[in-house]
Formats: C-alpha cells, sequence, structure tokens
C-alpha cells in the first residue's frame, strides 16, 4: 500500500510538472513556427570537417546547409548586404582561434554570394579591418587605429575619414547611414557602447560600463547590445551579461533578455524589428573560443523576457513578460535577412 | 654540515641565491621567471623577512621542495640547510643550478636592445612610481591599463618628467603580450611592480596606437596625454 502510495505520489508530480513545461515548449514550437518561413538567417558554427563554417538556415534553424565547408579555413561572422545580395565575413587560417573580441583584426575579409559561392577575399592578413557594410552596401565601414575609413568597394579607394574617438571594435553603420554604433572608451570609461555621427563625428554614450557587440535596430534609433551591470551578486559577483537596448541618445536603456547562468550575446532584430536573435552561452565571450553558443529567437514583444529561475534578475526586473524562447542550434553572430536567399536550384 | 648545505651557505653569502618568504612571494619573484625553478615551491623565512633579498638569511631555515620525495618529509629541520639521503643529491644539485641562475641572473642592464632603441618615436628609462588598484584579469578581455613613470633619462623624442603610460594586458610578460589587437609590441619585462625601472619605447598619444579598452585610475587627476608602452625592457641598476 505504501510503495502504491509512494508510486502515485511520483506520477502526480511527473504529470503535474509536465503539465508545466508542455505550456512552455508549446509556445517556443508555435514560435519556431511563426518565424519558419520569416526569411533566412546566416550564422558561423562548427561543421564535421571540425573547423568554423557559414551556414545559412530559416529562423527556426529548419533547412540548415553549410554554405562553405572548407575545411582549410574557418570562418566567422557573416552580415548580409542590405540588400542580402551578398555576405561578407573573416576568413582565418585553419587551426586560428576565434576571438570574441578581435576577430574583426582576424585573418582576410572575404565577400560572397549569400549562398557561400564566388567568395573573394578583399584585401590580406589583418586588412580592412571590422570590416561591415554601408547602408547601400556600396561600401565598406572599417576601423582602424587611424581612424573610421569608409572605402568604396568598386574602386578600394577610401572615400571618407573620421576620428574614431575610442572606438576600438565591433563598428556598424545604421541601416539610414547617418550613424556608427560602437564599442570603445567614452570619457574615461572602456567598455562603453557609444554611437557617432558620420556627418560630423559627434559622440555620444548610449551605455556606459561593460557593454559590447552593439547592432542598430532596422528603424536607425535603437540599438541593441549586450551588458553586464556592475551590481550583479550571482555567478560570485562576476555576474551574467544580458541583452538590452537603448534609444541612440542612451535614453530609456531596458532589458531585453536575461537568464542567470547564461551570458546573452549576438543580438540581432529581424528586418520588421518583430524578433530578435541572440546567443546564449555559460562561458562569459558568447562560445567563439570554443563551440559556439545556443541561439535563439524570441518576439519582441515579449521583452523584457528572464530565463530560468534567475532569482536576482526578477527580483530587479519586476515586471517581465517572459515569453517564450525558440532555442536552435550552436552558433555564433547569427543575422537575419528577409530576402530569400536560401532558396535551392 | 652536508656539501649541498654549504654550498648553499656559500651560495647566499655570496649573493647569488635569494630567500622567498611565501609561495606567493616565490611566484612573484621576477627572477624566477625563464628559470627552471618550477620545483622550488618556497623557502620559509622564519622572521618573515623581506621577499626578495641579496644577501644570505640567516634566518632562513627551511625549504620545501614540490615533487621531491623531501616535500613534507626530513626536509624540514631547523637550524640550516641539509640533505637527509645522498641518494636524491642529484635532484638538488639540479634545483641549486636552477636557484643560481634564476636568482643570480640580476645582471645589471640599462635595457638597450635593437627593440627599444628603434621602435616608436619616444625612448625613456622611467621608473614605475605605483600601480593603482589591481590589474584585472585578461583572460578573457584585453585592456591598457595605465601605469605612472617618473622618466629619468630620455634616450629619443621629447618626454616631460611624468608620464603616464598605457601597458597593453599587463599581467602577461612583454615577449608573450602581443597579438592581432595590439600590433608589434614586447620587451623583456615580465611583470610590473612598482619601483621598478624600465627602458621604454613609446607612442603618443595612445588612442593612434591602441584599440583598446583603457583602464585610466588617473584620469580624474590629469589630463596630461597617455603614452602607448610599444617596448618595455628591464633595467637593472
Amino acid at each position: 500500500m505504501f510503495r502504491f502510495a509512494v508510486a502515485a505520489c511520483f506520477l502526480g508530480f511527473a504529470a503535474v510538472a509536465h503539465a508545466a513545461e508542455a505550456p512552455a515548449d508549446e509556445a517556443a514550437a508555435a514560435l519556431a513556427q511563426e518565424v519558419a518561413g520569416k526569411g533566412w538567417i546566416v550564422y558561423s558554427a562548427r561543421s564535421d570537417n571540425a573547423t568554423w563554417d557559414l551556414f545559412l538556415s530559416r529562423p527556426d534553424g529548419s533547412s540548415a546547409r553549410n554554405i562553405t565547408n572548407t575545411p582549410d579555413y574557418e570562418e566567422a561572422a557573416p552580415r548580409f548586404a542590405p540588400n542580402a545580395t551578398r555576405i561578407l565575413y573573416r576568413r582565418l587560417a585553419k587551426g586560428t582561434q576565434i576571438n570574441h573580441d578581435q576577430w574583426g583584426f582576424q585573418g582576410e575579409l572575404v565577400i560572397s554570394k549569400p549562398d557561400g559561392s564566388t567568395a573573394v577575399a578583399v584585401g590580406g592578413e589583418g586588412e580592412y579591418p571590422w570590416a561591415s557594410w554601408s547602408e547601400d552596401g556600396k561600401q565598406l565601414v572599417c576601423l582602424e587605429k587611424k581612424g573610421i575609413k569608409i572605402v568604396d568597394l568598386g574602386t578600394k579607394q577610401v572615400v571618407q575619414e573620421l576620428p574614431r574617438k575610442g572606438i576600438y571594435q565591433q563598428l556598424f553603420c545604421s541601416p539610414d547611414g547617418k550613424w556608427f554604433c560602437g564599442t570603445g572608451n567614452y570619457q574615461n570609461a572602456a567598455w562603453t557602447v557609444v554611437r557617432m555621427s558620420r556627418e560630423d563625428g559627434t559622440l555620444n554614450a548610449v551605455h556606459v560600463f561593460q557593454n559590447c557587440t552593439p547592432d542598430w535596430c532596422p528603424d536607425s534609433e535603437h540599438i541593441i547590445y549586450s551588458s553586464r551591470p556592475g551590481d550583479q551578486k550571482s555567478n560570485n559577483g562576476y555576474g551574467w551579461t544580458q541583452l538590452w537596448m537603448s534609444n541612440g541618445d542612451g535614453t530609456d536603456a531596458q532589458l531585453i533578455y536575461g537568464e542567470e547562468g547564461f551570458h546573452i550575446y549576438g543580438g540581432h532584430l529581424s528586418p520588421d524589428s518583430q524578433y530578435v536573435m541572440f546567443t546564449k552561452c555559460p562561458d562569459d565571450g558568447g562560445g567563439a573560443e570554443s563551440k559556439g553558443a545556443l541561439m535563439c529567437v524570441m518576439r519582441m514583444a515579449d521583452a523584457p523576457s528572464i530565463g530560468g529561475e534567475s532569482p536576482e534578475l526578477h527580483a530587479k526586473h519586476a515586471n517581465t513578460k517572459n515569453g517564450p524562447v525558440h532555442e536552435l542550434t550552436f552558433g555564433w553572430e547569427p543575422h537575419w535577412t528577409y530576402e530569400n536567399v536560401g532558396a535551392t536550384e | 654540515m652536508s656539501m649541498m648545505g654549504e654550498m648553499m651557505e656559500k651560495a647566499f653569502a655570496e649573493g647569488q641565491a635569494i630567500g622567498f618568504t611565501s609561495p606567493s612571494a616565490l611566484r612573484a619573484c621576477p627572477l624566477q621567471r625563464g628559470n627552471d625553478m618550477r620545483t622550488l615551491r618556497c623557502a620559509y623565512s622564519r622572521n618573515q623577512r623581506p621577499l626578495c633579498h641579496p644577501q644570505y638569511d640567516p634566518q632562513l631555515t627551511d625549504m620545501v621542495l614540490q615533487n621531491s620525495p623531501f616535500e613534507g618529509g626530513g626536509a624540514k629541520r631547523r637550524g640550516m640547510f641539509f640533505l637527509q639521503r645522498a641518494a636524491h643529491g642529484a635532484a638538488l644539485v639540479l634545483l641549486l643550478l636552477a636557484v643560481f641562475a634564476g636568482c643570480g641572473g640580476a645582471e645589471k642592464t640599462d635595457g638597450a636592445d635593437p627593440k627599444v632603441t628603434s621602435l616608436g618615436s619616444i625612448e625613456v628609462t622611467a621608473k614605475l612610481v605605483e600601480i593603482l588598484g589591481e590589474f584585472p584579469p585578461n583572460d578573457l578581455y584585453d585592456y591598457a591599463y595605465v601605469l605612472k613613470y617618473e622618466v629619468m633619462q630620455t634616450h629619443r623624442g621629447e618626454a616631460p618628467k611624468v608620464i603616464y603610460v598605457g601597458q597593453y594586458n599587463p599581467l602577461k610578460a612583454r615577449a608573450e603580450a602581443a597579438d592581432a589587437r595590439s600590433g608589434e609590441i614586447g620587451g623583456t619585462v615580465t611583470a610590473f611592480r612598482a619601483g621598478d625601472v624600465h627602458r621604454m619605447a613609446l607612442e603618443v598619444p595612445i588612442d593612434d596606437y591602441c584599440m583598446v579598452g583603457i583602464i585610466n585610475k588617473y584620469a580624474e587627476q590629469t589630463q596630461e596625454p597617455i603614452y602607448w608602452a610599444v617596448w618595455t625592457n628591464r633595467v637593472v641598476q
């Protein structure tokens, strides 16, 4: 009789646990189904040949295929051109460890079609550091020690130069071409996400202290970035990196997603700003030095959300929505387009 | 006293050997770097004398050998250095050679070499005045840490009496600090300690030569330009 009671209790607990999990799973599955037809993502990931390659997949992770498959190179950090007719990325010698903070200095810049074909190296090792697309895809925005250089892709001529004013990595041009965002030293505060006017070089802080990996939202007004607030007690006081978003002028900073036990990086919005993609990794740095991190997608309408139990985060952010998060696969620095670049012949 | 004991007595008396007061002091000792001192874990000074002293300390009484049959055994006898078993003599000889090589290497040098005398646009010999705060770990994030120096001699270019120098990832030995971000940097300095004298090839301002987060504890005190350390050699006077 006693055994029966114990078994009944166990089954009862199991049923309750399943009932509690099922809605979340179902909600995440619904989210996956919702985004599956919304364009394509490109990302870098470890492949079967043991090197980093580039992959194209649907935003739910389906239809993934290796578009470089180069056992002699490590490829990283792909980004679609604004019209998605090309991608650019860094190609490193086989065996080179991708450094999550130095990748823009590493390897050679390569431009190819979005399916990985017709890959052409633009410059040599270390040239065109931190290259990213201009708003029309006709120029490259590069971050060098001597300043920001805008290079015409057709002629390879520098068409504009600006002082970098302390920006030292992750420089990106806004979709409207009026601004840059980057990570830099600002008024003696390192690891500050900043915004710079392309017209006159005016700089303002977006978020100070322990921030990086900024990226523009499609509206050219908001910037999404990773931040590790310094007042955290968890993780032995080191804290966990969270995904945040601010206006370009630094106002209205708000949490987008956080989860104790994971560092959140690679924040990037879908072209219609309805969804956000990010990676979560138990190790700080985003996993570039190992196997990448778990790529995730959630609705921006569900922001701010907090994953897991995360008691400290919940205590600081009372009104979170905690919507579903769909987990894809391991990767690094995903980038999203709604162009139909993944259609096979 | 055994023959080994006599050798060590002589070495300390001649200033060729150095005593260390604690394991952390040993790890901090610059003279052990580059030499095979890993077998020597610590030597204790009864009265916690300075961690690194060039003369024999008669209070130095106990030596513990890591990974050796002596550890925790008969080697812990007070009075003087000793050898318990002749069969282990060879191992101790190797250890002594390492001690002599490591600690006897503090030969005078002005730090000049082809790199420090040619790189950068400024070359100085300067004393590291202080280190404000602690260097953060740089296993994950790179940074330049601003250090305050008093210039003792200017070899090339111009420099004021006091300069603020950004050292890239200062927890790393200069010879191992260069990477894709830093460009060419280097030198013979293996660790930074207040009071040390360095011969440095420099550039200024740091922003023109260094793309990294800069930790500047002097930001509130001075608006002087920050120099970028291209090459940093140790000077022994």
